[in-house]
């Protein structure tokens, strides 16, 4: 194990070698801008439950909801 | 044609009814299937085990009770099937496609088991999934790779490697699948079969492998798209044991086979589809070109965003996958595979923040793109392989620096609809003698009836096909 990385690296509890590290931090670099841009769209009170419901409420009209 | 050979093409509806008429037995169907699943694994490594005794004895009972019924039995009365290794079955312990597995039995079936198994059909074994059903080539690094029943040297695709393989090579009419971002899709595509990956939620979780809960959505794959309405019938529906299991009721989906399509607006969206490989762009125009003929109405369309939803889609499922292996991952992480042990730990890179917001915005997102992309069409077309087959070895790239690239292009038309959750039917493409490649017929959430009349329509047109290796 890597047990001899500091606490503040990411996933130190990880025994992974330097460049899988290095690749994991540019995949993940590219996909947190990306965040960063759905964060300053997204409003205060977007819940993870409104993908629930928007998906019922598109679901046709097949009869009494249960 | 012999016997065998009718049996091989048919589907499991029609071998249902064959049976249940006493035109042939269940023990006839299912020692044919054992034989065919055989000669399938021998060319595409498509089985994990091979259940023949269980099988054939789960084959006689059903004999006996066709023998002395007096009303239907299940739709599915003595049909053999086999289904992805990931599913929970009563003293049994699933590989996962892996070399981690549970320590002990499972203790009650699956919920999609219990249902197939209350419609009444076999399994005569379990199948060859990428390592966890984290891969979308069908290359498993620890249990073999799979092989395409088209040519042996070409991916099958996956993550459900072996359903698709042995369901293209007539071994089985239809089986089990998962689809966490594209899943069945892909192997559909690659061995030239149908699949519906439904609304996520329409089929029960309990019991399943978990690959990103948040994502997975099971699903069947098969040759005939009536076989994915009467599976999908059987298979949907309400679970206490799983709550994003939906209550939303189940349609009667074969009854919907017969809708008329005419009139139906397809959504294309140039752009997006301008992306693939040309020759992926004339098989879908060949499609396009079917469906047009039995009625449905060209009509553009704009998936926009389509690679922030994608990187959206990755920022939900890593961490989820990370999580769910972060016990093994730190005390056993040499028993995983080069490629899905390097994409798990990507996962444990993101930001708890960057995962909530997209969580959060998944609604959100949804909301817009059933208000635009969907506001003036019924269902959308994309393809679901962005190249044609790719061999084994071009692929071959374990968790190396091309992984992610790699990866990331074969999953290019698949990934973002699973953020979304909308159902998916694949359809193969007119092959012209070539190798298979697959379309998706995207519907509005819980719209899969409209999908199958559309299915059902084409396959009028393009009857499905038995995999046999291609002459060079």
């Amino acid at each position: 194990m890597t047990d001899r990385l500091p606490d503040t690296e990411p996933a130190g509890y990880l025994d992974m070698p330097p460049e899988r590290r290095t690749a994991a931090r540019a995949i993940v670099k590219v996909l947190s801008a990306t965040m960063a841009t759905v964060a300053l769209e997204l409003p205060l009170n977007a819940d993870v439950d409104d993908f629930r419901r928007i998906l019922l409420d598109a679901a046709p009209n097949t009869g009494a909801r249960t | 044609v012999s016997q065998t050979n009718a049996l091989d093409q048919m589907s499991a509806r029609a071998l249902a009814r064959a049976i249940a008429a006493k035109s042939i037995s269940s023990v006839e169907a299912t020692t044919q299937s054992i034989a065919r699943l055989k000669a399938a694994h021998e060319l595409t490594n498509c089985t994990i085990t091979l259940e023949a005794d269980e099988a054939l004895a789960a084959a006689k009972a059903a004999d006996a009770t066709q023998a002395v019924a007096r009303a239907p039995l299940g739709v599915l009365h003595g049909v053999p099937l086999a289904h992805k290794d990931m599913f929970d079955r009563v003293g049994k312990i699933a590989s996962w496609g892996a070399r981690i597995r549970a320590e002990q039995p499972a203790t009650r079936d699956a919920a999609v088991i219990e249902r197939f198994k209350a419609a009444g059909s076999l399994q005569i074994a379990s199948l060859l999934l990428t390592e966890f059903a984290f891969g979308a080539t069908g290359h498993n690094y620890v249990l073999g790779h799979g092989r395409n029943p088209w040519d042996p040297t070409r991916i099958t695709g996956g993550s459900s490697a072996g359903t698709a393989a042995a369901v293209a090579y007539g071994a089985i009419p239809a089986g089990l699948g998962s689809d966490t971002a594209g899943s069945l899709r892909l192997p559909a595509a690659f061995c030239g079969v149908t699949s519906i990956k439904p609304t996520w939620g329409r089929i029960s979780k309990a019991g399943a492998m978990p690959l990103a809960a948040c994502l997975d959505t099971l699903g069947v794959i098969a040759r005939h798209v009536e076989d994915l309405a009467l599976m999908l019938g059987v298979l949907a529906g309400p679970d206490a044991r799983d709550t994003s299991a939906s209550q939303v009721p189940v349609p009667d989906y074969v009854a919907a086979l017969d809708a008329p399509v005419r009139g139906l607006r397809l959504g294309i969206d140039e752009a997006l589809i301008r992306e693939a490989h040309p020759a992926i762009q004339k098989m879908l125009g060949d499609v396009i070109a079917v469906l047009a003929s039995v009625g449905l109405v060209k009509s553009n369309c704009t998936f926009s965003d389509w690679q922030r939803i994608d990187q959206m889609t990755q920022v939900m499922q890593l961490p989820d996958a990370a999580s769910a292996h972060g016990a093994y991952l730190r005390t056993r992480p040499d028993d995983y595979g080069p490629q899905v042990r390097a994409r798990l730990e990507v996962g444990h890179f993101i930001s708890g923040v960057d995962h909530m917001t997209a969580l959060r915005a998944r609604g959100t997102v949804l909301q817009r793109v059933l208000a635009t992309t969907f506001r003036d069409i019924d269902v959308a077309i994309l393809p679901v392989n962005a190249d044609p087959s790719p061999t084994i070895a071009e692929l071959d790239v374990a968790g190396g620096p091309n992984m992610q690239a790699a990866i990331a292009r074969v999953i290019k038309y698949t990934r973002p609809i699973n953020y979304l959750g909308l159902p998916t039917l694949t359809l193969p493409g007119p092959r012209h003698g070539g190798l298979p490649g697959g379309v998706q017929i995207i519907a509005k959430p819980y719209a899969e009836a409209v999908l199958f009349a559309i299915g059902q329509a084409y396959q009028r047109m393009v009857p499905p096909e038995i995999a046999r290796p291609l002459k060079a």
